[in-house]
């Protein structure tokens, strides 16, 4: 074998080498990205839901003394009332068992947490009112804690 | 008289292979940009979603409070200076207190637009100071005055 072929040959290596570092660079940059963007999703979305999820059904219920904060069962509970065809029902969202849980009921039926809804996962709530302001510290299974401030519009 | 150089196998295969390491290289430099970008979307993505909570929260007390900012500033924090109310974050979207010397990374402003009998309106913006700064959102409120009562 010439001198000359032999070093094109060690080019051609070291080119195939370049190549598959750079496919490699490329895969796992690419893969780490989408771990990351996975991972922001995935928590925007574990916060976001459930705290979403109550503000909407308090601005739903936003009557004239329908809102109110309180406990059931030992968890700090959102309670909404509305009437229906002269029957009060409740509606009680709260935190039990590693789930934000939803009850709707007549008005004065003894329930326990667990014979609630199961919404989404979540590890905590706790549930205040000042004046008119519903404060709410909500903990998402990630364990992030997110405030919400929800301003009843027509009076508790 | 001049001699022709005959190109050998070993030479053709270096430039195929050069010219293969050329177009993966443009595909590489392409897929790392794209990656760069989707990273960049998404942390925008997470700052617009803890930007529209902190908003709503700042929209709420304000609205609470009958369009009064020292007492919005009272309810939801920040400190009132020349007529608007600025409520810094650090990166990890945690109020800093009003004698913080942090550099906030993101900061929430409440200005008073207008003042009617009964209502008040104000715009509420979130921007990010970091990174040469840039305006998230920009909302306008509005408050009825009885609220505060």
């Amino acid at each position: 074998m010439s001198r000359r072929s032999s070093a094109g040959a060690v080019a051609a290596l070291i080119a195939a080498l370049i190549l598959g570092a750079a496919l490699l660079l490329s895969l796992t940059t690419g893969a780490g990205v989408y771990r990351q963007v996975q991972y922001r999703s995935d928590s925007s979305m574990d916060q976001r839901l459930g705290l979403s999820y109550i503000t909407e059904k308090v601005h739903a219920h936003d009557a004239a003394g329908m809102v109110s904060a309180g406990e059931f069962g030992g968890c700090d509970a959102v309670f909404l009332l509305q009437e229906l065809d002269g029957v009060v029902y409740e509606t009680i969202l709260y935190v039990h068992d590693g789930w934000l849980k939803e009850l709707f009921c007549e008005q004065g039926w003894e329930l326990e947490p667990g014979d609630g809804q199961q919404i989404t996962e979540a590890r905590g709530l706790s549930a205040a009112l000042e004046g008119r302001l519903l404060r709410l510290v909500y903990t998402d299974a990630g364990g992030t804690a997110q405030q919400a401030d929800i301003y009843v519009r027509s009076g508790m | 008289m001049e001699q022709r150089i005959r190109p050998t196998r070993s030479g053709l295969f270096a430039i195929e292979l050069l010219i293969a390491i050329g177009v993966f290289s443009v595909c590489a430099a392409v897929c790392v940009g794209i990656y760069t970008k989707s990273e960049v979307m998404s942390r925008d993505s997470q700052a617009l979603n803890c930007a529209v909570a902190a908003a709503r929260n700042a929209a709420e007390c304000y609205k609470a409070a009958g369009g009064d900012l020292i007492k919005t500033a009272e309810l939801c924090g920040g400190s009132v200076r020349g007529g608007q109310l600025e409520l810094a974050f650090d990166g990890q979207w945690r109020i800093l207190p009003g004698d913080s010397d942090a550099a906030p990374d993101f900061l929430l402003t409440l200005t008073g637009a207008q003042e009617g009998d009964f209502y008040s309106t104000a715009w509420v913006t979130v921007q990010r100071e970091s990174n040469g700064g840039r305006m998230l959102l920009r909302w306008e409120l509005a408050a009825f005055k009885e609220a505060a009562a």
